[in-house]
């Protein structure tokens, strides 16, 4: 065979296994019995985590645990967990900026326990960004937020 | 002894027997190719089975595998790129046959996913039988690769009007 023979069937070859490659991963991606490729990253995330306010309040008075406030300003200098710190979801830029400003302390031993308002957003919101960030660890959220909180006559500020 | 050469010769040369192995053995490799399409996921354990490869490798050879069968398949039946397909297959036999054959060595006993016949009641376990079967079809493949010419074939139409020459 001549070496320019056997350079040619080398290429085909690598064509048709490239070929079925491509086809491979395309399909893939909208087979229902298919891959779904996570990003390394976010496999070692930590999750969020519902958390009851009597448990909350556990962490609380042991000093275990940060609580953060992500409603608006306005809500939050109204009312909030005695102690809590501010990050807000909204405006997007003005929550990067708050993450940014905290991170050390955010970023610290203590647990994180996230609230807002009963059926909001705005928790998992702060959380994700926190993630994004590079932070690892399970993050708690307030279940039934501030309301259940308050009910329970727990200290507010 | 002249005549065994001469049978020899012929099959080199190409014959219409050698021609219809090519086409079973495409259809083969075509059938156990779109099964395995079917449940990548399934593929993948089986693969996991084996224990040889990492396995974070094995959700892209359970994704890539099933189509390299495919248009192998595809390819031998239509005569297309036989050389090449051919050597393909030479080369999945080989890894298939070392795959089985330490498997074999270890003791194990699983079903080897290979041509899914076991759909039709074809015990296809982890077995000494299965490492011979491969290195058979390792030889039917480069049998395949010499033939001179080949019947049936695209490549035979595609030699014959000259269009190789085009490319």
């Amino acid at each position: 065979m001549e070496k320019n023979e056997k350079r040619i069937i080398i290429r085909q070859a690598l064509n048709i296994i490239v070929c079925a490659a491509v086809l491979g991963f395309a399909v893939n991606i909208v087979h229902p019995g298919g891959y779904e490729f996570i990003p390394r990253k976010k496999l070692q995330q930590g999750k969020t985590v519902s958390i009851s306010v009597a448990e909350a309040y556990i962490k609380y008075s042991h000093g275990a645990a940060i609580f953060v406030d992500t409603r608006d300003e306005d809500i939050y200098t109204e009312r909030h967990i005695q102690g809590a710190v501010h990050v807000p979801s909204f405006p997007e830029p003005l929550s990067i900026a708050k993450i940014a400003q905290m991170k050390e302390m955010l970023f610290s031993e203590k647990e994180l326990i996230l609230y807002c308002d009963t059926g909001c957003d705005s928790s998992k919101e702060i959380a994700e960004r926190l993630y994004e960030r590079g932070y690892t660890r399970h993050i708690y959220i307030l279940k039934d937020g501030m309301g259940s909180w308050s009910d329970k006559g727990y200290p507010v500020e | 002894m002249q005549s065994v050469k001469n049978i020899w010769a012929g099959i080199i040369y190409g014959s219409r027997i050698v021609s219809v192995i090519r086409i079973v053995l495409g259809m083969l490799f075509l059938y156990s190719g779109i099964v395995k399409t079917f449940d990548p996921a399934a593929f993948g354990n089986i693969i996991d089975l084996y224990g040889i490869v990492p396995a974070v490798v094995v959700p892209y050879i359970a994704i890539v595998l099933p189509y390299v069968e495919l248009l192998t398949g595809l390819f031998l039946i239509t005569g297309f790129r036989i050389k090449a397909v051919s050597c393909i297959a030479m080369i999945m036999m080989a890894i298939f046959t070392a795959a089985i054959a330490v498997n074999v060595v270890r003791g194990r006993s699983f079903d080897c996913g290979c041509f899914e016949l076991g759909r039709f009641g074809i015990s296809e376990d982890i077995s000494i039988f299965l490492v011979v079967r491969d290195c058979v079809l390792f030889l039917v493949f480069l049998l395949l690769f010499n033939v001179k010419r080949n019947y049936y074939s695209l490549d035979n139409v595609l030699e014959k009007d000259g269009l190789y020459n085009l490319s």
